[in-house]
């Protein structure tokens, strides 16, 4: 008699020394019966996983079409550009990015209404052809800035229409630069100042260049600083005025040696007051426009590392782990359905599992 | 499921497992009144599982999983209540069930699932929540500990 055969043998004969209560099958029926009719869950587990894929799904399709859909950044968020808002108090923004390959023009009609808007709120000096409320007096003092992003064909013949704009509408190019990729040029940013009625002209020129794919402006309210220069440069030069006046009147060589002293350093408070309202001024009276153009395949806004072996090397290095990292987000952004997908086709198989014997 | 769908199919498992149920929940529990309780238990819970799972043919081991979670819990919560329960419990009807008490609980519900039950390993495993290596220990340490006995037990 082997080991297994015993312990069947042992358990069967203790199973058998212990009878069932005879009612107690209708006990259990009894209680069955017994039970509140229980709520059907109207949603399951696996509707809540369905769901949970189906949004998943959702959400990266909308995602990825934002993705795609998102144009090139504007140069405009250079550190250049930011110090003119710097000392600065209220500021306003508006922001119009736009795609290139549908509705340029429509897009771009709307930017130029966008521009005009803030040029129109802006200076007293602007033309009369630069719509803007009349009933407002006194205008305010803005400080305008703009980004504009041009996707051209042929970068270099752009480049160059582009560096004559400014000084076309009466403004100058304050610096440039190009960067390269694939061993040609083919992106470049450069400043532009403008004479603050010539802003909308000047964008309205650099997005004929080509295909505007981005574009942002802003304006940076300076009235309030401006007046307080101009009170505190008043005050000074009062001061200066009296202290000649004490100089003049002096009697003795000590009272005019310290009131020379405090001439001078009141010159220097004139001077610089009237250094910042004078930028301030300048400020407001020419916009300045950071201009993107660039090749359809190039990144702007890369500047040249170098023209040696060195700064190939980085460039290319550079380049390299960009793409990687960009082909690496796109092989999770595509493999994201796919892993819903499994993720769905394995819960479905668990639950047939468990409903098979 | 409807719900007298339910019922009939429980009726159905009632009539066909209750009594190896309960015989079980006896021999895990050494109590009839122990086991009378896990065997409406079992089945009760079967009810209430059936309206979000199907068994469908594999209702045998599914049953037997809840009985035996269901007497384990048991167990468990009368060693953590009172350590003395045991030692006024019934009688052993047998020397047979005696020579059971010997194992630990672990390996006795091994011992019980295993042959009595007639569950396989990877059923057992299922059951019991282990993997099947660890089944099949239990299983060799148990017939190490109980050749003798049983042995002795059914000569008698």
């Amino acid at each position: 008699m082997t080991y297994e055969t015993d312990v069947r043998m042992a358990l069967a004969v203790m199973a058998h020394e212990v009878d069932v209560p005879s009612d107690l099958a209708g006990r259990t029926i009894a209680a069955l019966r017994a039970i509140e009719p229980r709520q059907r869950p109207t949603f399951r587990r696996w509707a809540y996983v369905a769901v949970a894929g189906a949004a998943a799904i959702l959400m990266l399709v909308i995602g990825t079409f934002v993705a795609v859909r998102r144009p090139p950044p504007a140069a405009g968020h250079s550190p250049r550009t930011n110090q003119y808002s710097a000392a600065t108090g209220g500021t306003t923004n508006s922001f119009v990015g736009a795609n290139s390959d549908a509705g340029t023009s429509k897009s771009g009609d709307a930017v130029a209404g966008q521009v005009g808007a803030v040029v129109s709120g802006g200076r007293s000096s602007a033309p009369a052809a630069v719509a803007g409320p009349a009933t407002l007096a006194p205008l305010p003092s803005i400080v305008r800035t703009a980004s504009i992003s041009v996707r051209v064909k042929d970068f270099e013949k752009s480049w160059k229409d582009a560096t004559d704009v400014g000084p076309n509408d009466g403004g100058y190019v304050t610096n440039s630069n190009t960067s390269e990729s694939g061993g040609q040029v083919g992106s470049g940013t450069m400043t532009i100042r403008v004479p603050s009625d010539r802003l909308e002209r000047t964008l309205r020129d650099l997005r004929e260049l080509g295909t505007m794919t981005a574009l942002a402006t802003n304006g940076n309210d300076v009235t309030s600083q401006m007046t307080d220069l101009r009170a505190r440069l008043r005050d000074a030069q009062a001061e200066e005025t009296q202290l000649v006046n004490l100089m003049n009147q002096a009697g003795s060589l000590g009272d005019v040696i310290d009131i020379r002293n405090q001439l001078n350093d009141t010159r220097t408070e004139v001077e610089k007051l009237q250094s910042q309202l004078n930028s301030y001024q300048d400020e407001v009276d020419y916009s300045t426009i950071t201009a993107t153009v660039f090749e359809k395949g190039t990144q702007p806004g890369k500047p040249i590392l170098g023209t040696g072996t060195l700064g190939h090397a980085v460039r290319t290095s550079a380049h390299v782990a960009v793409a990687l990292v960009a082909g690496l987000l796109i092989l999770l952004g595509g493999l994201l359905p796919l892993a819903a997908l499994v993720l769905l086709g394995w819960f479905v198989v668990r639950r047939i599992r468990e409903r098979r014997p | 499921m409807h719900e007298d769908e339910r019922i009939a199919r429980i009726e159905q498992w009632v009539a066909e497992f209750q009594p190896v149920i309960y015989r079980a929940a006896y021999l895990i529990l050494r109590d009839r009144s122990g086991a009378e309780d896990v065997a409406q238990e079992t089945f009760i819970r079967a009810f209430k599982a059936l309206d979000r799972t199907d068994p469908g043919h594999g209702a045998r081991p599914w049953l037997y999983k809840i009985a035996v979670n269901t007497a384990l819990n048991e167990l468990r919560r009368r060693k953590r209540e009172s350590s003395a329960y045991a030692k006024v419990g019934e009688a052993a009807p047998s020397e047979a069930i005696a020579s059971s008490e010997k194992l630990p609980d672990n390996l006795r519900v091994a011992v019980i699932c295993r042959y009595f039950l007639d569950l396989s390993e990877v059923e057992m495993g299922s059951v019991i929540g282990v993997r099947a290596g660890t089944v099949k220990s239990r299983l060799h340490l148990a017939r190490k500990a109980l050749a003798g006995d049983l042995e002795m037990a059914v000569e008698r």
